[in-house]
This record gives C-alpha cells, structure tokens and sequence, in this order.
C-alpha cells in the first residue's frame, strides 16, 4: 500500500523499495543504532512532497527527512514501520537576488554548489559547514547549522530570511516577508512571530523546509589566516573569548584542544585594508597573553584553496560517536575539562575534543573514535556518550543536532519547563498523528 | 575476494563526500550518479554498504542489485573524494568478482570470455587488418608495438597513426600480429579466473617476441600486463612496458611542427589514476608550437570517467552517451576544439558522444596528433 501511494505521486523511478537499496539508508554519519525504512522516496517538487505528506498523514505513517545523510545525531533515520523521505532531488537555486542580497534555494542544494554558484558572481553565504560538499541547506539549518564563519555570521539560522515548509497535512507555510502572497522574501522579522524560527533546528518535526531563502554577502576581497601555538588551554580560551566577543574574525578553528600546546587558526575576511587593521588588533590581543607563538600564514593559506577537501581527515581514526553542544565563553574550560574526565572514566581509546568559538560561546565537540569491529570499544563510546550528554545540560549547555541521540536526556532535563510545552503542544497540533520524524528532539 | 577488504570497508564513515561536490568546478564525483535516479546504491557510499553487505554474506543477492554494482564503471574517482582514503576502486572490483563468482554474469559477460577463450578478442566474429613486420636487425633495441584488443577491431586508424609516428621517427619496432587478449575486458567485469588463463596465453604469444621493450597505446592493456599480472593474479612475466606517451616523449623534441588551435586533454581513468601517467601527454601536446593547451574542468587525479566502460562497441548505453558528453561539454566550455586522449576506449565513445553533441569538438588519438605535427623525414612505409 505504501509503495504503491508513492509510487503514484513520484512514480517508480523514485520510490525504493527493494531491500538492497532500503539497507543502504539505514545509516547517517554517526554511531545510531542502523533502522530499516520500509521505503525511500525521492520527490522532485514542493507539489510532490504535499501529497506525501497528505498521503502519510492520511495512512499515519512516519516520515524521516533526510538530506545529504551526513549528520552525527541519527536525526535522518527512519523509524519503525517509517519511509525515509530524501530532498536531494530538489537541487535547484531558485533565485540569486543580487539587488536585495539573498539567495532562495530548493531545499536539497549541497553547500559546494551554491557556494561555486555565489562565488562566479562574486558573493558568498555567511556560514557553510564542514562537510559542505555532502550537505544540504534543508538539512543544516534544521539542525541549526554552524560551521566556517559562525563568529561573523552565528548560525545559518541567523542568514534565513525565510522558508517554505510542509506540515505534516500538506499545508504550506512561507515565513518572512513571503508569508505575504506574492511579496518577496526580503526580510524575516515581519508580519507576526517569527515563524520562520520554528523551522530552524526543528530538524522536520514540524514539517519538511522544502525552500530556504538566506542572505548573500560580497566575497570577501582579501582572506588572512594565521596560525598560533599556545601554550595552555585556559590561555586560549581567554584569547578566543577576547577576538569573539570583539567581533574580529570570521571564524576561528581549533581542531585538537588540549590542556597544552594547542593550535588555532584565526581567519579574518573581509576588505583589505579592513582585515589588515583587523589581524594587527587580533595579533595584539594575542600577544598580549603568554606563551604565544605565531606559526605564520603560509601552511593555512596553502590549504584555503582546498579547504572543503580536506574537511574530515580526522575520521581516519575511525567512525565517531560525537558528543557536540553549545557552551557560553566563561563555562568553556569548565565543560572541556569534565567532558574529557568523562571520556577518560570509560577507557576511550582514541578520542579527540574540537572548539569552534562564536560571538557568545563555542562549540564544544568531542569525537569519540573506533573501528567498528572493535565492538568493546563501540559499546564503551555509547556508555561515554550517555553519561555526557546529561552532563553537558546539567552544565548549561545546548546541544547542536538533536536528532534521536539526544531526545531522552533533553526530555528529562526540560519536561517540567514552558519551553517544552509549548513545543510539545505545537508539535501537537501541526502533527497530530505524530508521523513527522518521531523521536527527534523528543517533543 | 571481499573479505579480505572487509577491515577497510567497515572504515567508511559514510560522510557522503563521495556523491556530490557542487564546488570547484567538480559537480559529481561519480560520473554516472546524476544520470541515475540517484540512489545511494548509485555512488561510492551505498555501494560501500553493498560490499559490507556481500563480503559478510548477509544479503539476498538479486539481479537489480547487480546492475546497480555494474554501473560502476571503475573510474576510481570516488577514491579522490574519499577523506580517509579509502580503496574503492579495488573493493569496487572485488565486489563485482564475487557477484561474477556467485554465477551474476550478464550476457555480455560469457559473450566476452567465450570470444577471448576462442578468438584471444573480444569482438566474436569480426575481422581486422593485419600487419606485415620485418625482421629485426641484430643489436637493435626490440620494440614491440601492443595495439590491444579495441585498437585492431574498434579503431585500426590508432595503429596506423601509431606506426606511422614510430616510422617517422626511426624506430625499429614491430607490432604484435597475432590476435591476443591482455584479459583486460574480463578483469574489468570481474572475470578474474578467465582473465588469468587469457593473461596465460598472452605470456606466450609476446614471449616469442622476444621484445626488450613493450609499448602500449591502451592503457587497459598496459595496466593488465604491468599491474594486474603481478599483483593480482601472481603471474609472473619478464617484460618491460611503457606508455606510448612515455616512449615518445623523449624523441619528439623539436620536431614537432607549428599548427594552431586550442587543443585539451582526456586523461583516460586507467592511464591517470591507475597508472600515474599524467604529465607525458601533456608535455607533448604542449609542446606543439602555435596550438594553445587548456586543461579541461576536471583533470589529473579529478579527471572524469568518459562512459566508456558502460558502453559496447555495438551500442552506447544511454549513460555511456550522457556521460561522455558531459566531457565533450566540458571541452568546448574551455574553448577547445580539439580533445586528445590515448585510451581506445575513451577515443571510440568521445568520439560518438562528440558526434551527438556537435559542439565543435573533434576528438582525436595522441598520436593522431602527433602524426598530424611530427616532421615527415622519414618516408613513409604503408601497412597493409
């Protein structure tokens, strides 16, 4: 029943059936636990994706969405007696406004296009993650999507102007300025809430973002980076916060946090003489703290060029369990420090903690690496990483992806809060019969 | 063969930058994904999962699973996009031996090995010019021309120019008369062990040569005999090999003359990624004094597939013909108006995806070209 509903809206040659192509979507980048989907279904159009909504909703069956399937949290994977619904077919830039600086695209664009597409036209997107040749806008900014220029640009929640979404009964939302039938998408904060936020990080529990419109900016005329060595953890810490909260960079990376000798890229863009006055003010905070050192441009500007290759090197060590939330700048050291004595409590092997700092506190990654025929050490990593994922809220943290890994520990955190009410009781009404990827967030 | 894959492949972190790049000019790793409703099972990553799936044993095996499998044409370029480095292209291989093993041959598969077993070629009935070699003098270095399988049945006009380039520049070289298989075809679909019995044979044939030096104008052929042989199939054998474009290298210089145009470069899959041959070619088609040269979009270790493994002399597959367009495509987006390349293969489909696209592109041999260029000193002596 259910492959002949999609077939008769997508047609056969988008709908999966077969087991051996139903097996290969069991998986997302992460340790999850693999779940079968009954079906897979690649629609090509909003059009498409209302009458599957329609069509599950009517039949109650659960619908995971799922993008480039590279995210770490498990947030794409079906559920019991569930389809996997993938957006990759809806692949097109709709519309690059240059006059008003947005770009509205279909939901299933891979960051590598719309960048390639921006930059012959001498504009680029705020903030791109670093598996961005896999993935898709859809799917980052329902998670809510950081990565390269999260001190600049913040999230890629902060660049939506604007969605178009799909409940779960096929209705259709446009958010933003577009809201207004036949207005453009120009601007996100109008017309009532902001509506458009209940799609970022939602990762489609409220319906499927179908489009997103997000702002452009000028490539940048000129792109410094600097790398340093320092000598302890809480120096640096002291720097990134400094430069963050200064508004000085585009983004800084520290890939390999330590307690000692740690390194840091800082990447400042911008116009040249602008990021000049910008990198001499950031090398004198730098060298206002001890045990500093610069390491110079030449190796980081080498690999500018290549950066999107090269992103995913450290999954040499194997496959991750990943632990990855939000921390303010004055928990950071806190939240290190007790993620890695967690980590060191279970015997993990070979792990390693990243930082990626934004305006207001930093990313706090921990990956917990192994092969997977090291079942022993599998089953160590998801012992680590049930112990750290409540310990990171009770710290005040906020996880990045949610997807399933993180549902329980959030619900028994924040059950008792308006917070989870309301999202709860929104979930309710706009997916009644609970079919729109159950299980995510925990709502 | 899988098993013995199976540590690597459990290493795939599934992170997808095998499917799509969008960025840098490269808008698909995988030459055939965006020709295909594009399933996982459609590029790098899902066909990983099926060789987990096939090395343990734990899948049923159907035909449109192996047709999904078959449509890998074993470009490798997969394995440039790969973060942790995987071997796709090797597992890919193994994968689709185990499927021939398990009894998934297609038509086509027992047509090829049949016509290798009793002709040494894979092209059945067909017939082919032969050629008439001298004796070698004495003391002389023994060149013997391998013109392979597709050469002799699919484009004899590769052969003529290649000896024509070999005369005019003095060689002493003769060309293996004797129709015989490298095995290439069968290595490509996975007919491991009668690929062995053809290498066997081929051993034979080319020892009564007694050659100091064997050069290829196929890249299939010449990675069979030169990489396949010994590590994959544990045959020994006692010969030297070179690219046509290595031996040639060295002496054209200053010998070629003017001629004009923008001119761009194929890099056949096997002759680059599996061979490392990149920077010979290049060098001589620069070397041309008045023509331009371009890289296309995608080239060296990027370079993409031209389709050819999906197609038959006979008949292109519809992706074949899609696939090498996309290249001819890429050839006049550069401003080429003539694509080179020196694998059989990758000349016979360019050749027609470029007849489909007329777009202004001719697509011509290596040493078509330098024919074209190369002084003509030497009298010319005509096969026959």
């Amino acid at each position: 029943m259910i492959i002949k509903g999609l077939t008769e809206i997508v047609g056969e040659k988008y709908v999966a059936a077969q087991e051996f192509v139903r097996l290969t979507y069991t998986n997302d980048f992460s340790v999850s636990p693999p779940k079968v989907p009954v079906a897979v279904v690649k629609p090509g159009s909003t059009e498409e994706i209302i009458k599957i909504m329609q069509f599950a909703n009517e039949h109650k069956i659960p619908v995971s969405p799922r993008g480039g399937g590279s995210a770490q949290e498990g947030g794409c994977l079906a559920v019991d007696g569930g389809i996997v619904l993938e957006t990759l077919r809806l692949n097109k830039i709709l519309k690059i406004d240059e006059e008003n600086g947005y770009v509205t695209v279909e939901a299933g664009v891979t960051f590598g296009r719309l960048m390639a597409e921006l930059e012959k036209r001498g504009w680029k997107i705020g903030i791109a993650p670093s598996g961005a040749l896999a993935g898709t806008v859809g799917a980052h900014l329902s998670r809510p999507g950081v990565g390269w220029g999260n001190i600049r640009y913040v999230t890629q929640g902060d660049q939506v102007l604007s969605v178009r979404a799909v409940l779960p009964d096929g209705t259709i939302v446009d958010t933003g300025t577009r809201s207004n039938p036949g207005a453009e998408p120009f601007f996100r904060y109008a017309l009532g809430p902001d509506l458009t936020g209940l799609f970022i990080g939602a990762e489609g529990i409220y319906g499927i973002v179908t489009e997103a419109t997000l702002r452009i900016y000028p490539n940048p005329e000129k792109v410094y980076i600097e790398r340093f060595k320092v000598a302890e953890l809480d120096t640096a810490l002291k720097i990134f916060r400094d430069i963050a909260v200064q508004d000085l960079v585009t983004f800084i990376s520290a890939p390999l946090i330590k307690e000692k000798d740690l390194f840091f890229d800082v990447n400042i863009q911008g116009f040249s003489g602008e990021v000049d006055g910008r990198a001499e003010k950031v090398r004198s905070i730098i060298n206002s703290y001890p045990g500093v050192e610069s390491l110079g441009s030449e190796a980081p500007q080498s690999f500018w060029p290549n950066r999107w290759y090269h992103t995913g090197e450290e999954f040499l060590e194997g496959i991750a369990g990943v632990v990855n939330f939000f921390l303010p700048h004055s928990e950071l050291g806190a939240g290190l420090r007790t993620m890695r004595q967690l980590i060191e409590k279970h015997g993990i092997k070979n792990y390693v903690q990243q930082l990626f700092p934004g305006p207001t506190g930093a990313e706090v990654v921990a990956l917990l690496f192994h092969y997977p025929k090291d079942q022993e050490e599998y089953q160590k990593i998801h012992r680590a990483i049930e112990e750290m994922m409540p310990k990171a809220l009770q710290l005040g943290g906020a996880p990045y992806s949610k997807g399933r890994q993180w549902a329980p520990y959030l619900e028994e955190q924040m059950r008792e809060t308006g917070y989870w009410s309301l999202g709860k009781a929104i979930k309710k009404l706009v997916d009644p019969n609970n079919i729109m990827n159950p299980g995510v967030i925990g709502f | 063969m899988l098993e013995k894959y199976l540590d690597k492949i459990y290493n795939c972190t599934r992170c997808g930058f095998c499917r799509v790049w969008g960025w840098s000019g490269i808008e698909t790793v995988c030459p055939i994904y965006k020709h295909t409703p594009g399933w996982e099972t459609h590029f790098a990553r899902g066909r990983v999962k099926l060789a987990k799936m096939i090395g343990e044993g734990n899948v049923e095996i159907t035909q449109e699973m192996v047709d999904h499998t078959l449509l890998c044409t074993l470009c490798g370029n997969c394995e440039t996009a790969c973060p942790i480095k995987l071997p796709l292209h090797d597992i890919f291989h193994a994968m689709r031996s185990d499927l021939m093993e398990k009894g998934f041959k297609k038509p086509d598969h027992y047509r090829i090995a049949e016509s290798i077993e009793k002709n040494n070629h894979p092209f059945g009935e067909r017939k082919r010019r032969k050629y008439k070699n001298e004796a070698p003098a004495d003391g002389q270095l023994k060149v013997l021309y391998y013109p392979g399988c597709n050469a002799n049945y699919n484009a004899p006009k590769i052969i003529k120019h290649t000896t024509e380039v070999l005369k005019k520049l003095g060689i002493a070289f003769q060309v293996v008369e004797e129709d015989t298989c490298c095995g290439y075809p069968l290595y490509d679909s996975g007919q491991t062990a009668e690929m062995k019995q053809a290498a066997l044979r081929n051993i034979e044939v080319l020892k009564q040569y007694e050659p100091d030096l064997i050069v290829t104008a196929c890249p299939g052929c010449l990675n069979a005999m030169k990489n396949v042989y010994p590590n994959m199939l544990g045959i020994e054998q006692p010969f030297k090999f070179q690219d046509i474009s290595e031996f040639l290298l060295p002496l054209i210089e200053g010998k070629l003359s003017p001629s004009s145009g923008v001119i761009t470069w194929h890099d056949p899959c096997v002759l680059g990624r599996r061979l490392g041959i990149y920077e010979q070619p290049r060098d001589i088609l620069k070397s041309i004094p008045g023509t331009t040269f371009k890289e296309l979009r995608r080239h060296h270790e990027k370079s993409q597939c031209c389709g050819a493994p999906l197609a038959t002399f006979e008949e292109m597959n519809p992706i074949s013909a899609k696939v090498g367009m996309d290249r001819i495509t890429e050839a006049k987006d550069v401003g080429a108006n003539e694509l080179i390349t020196s694998c059989p293969a990758c000349y016979n489909n360019l050749r027609r995806a470029a007849d489909f696209t007329q777009q202004g592109v001719t697509v011509k041999f290596l040493t078509e070209k330098i024919n074209e260029v190369l002084g003509n000193e030497q009298s010319l002596e005509k096969t026959s």
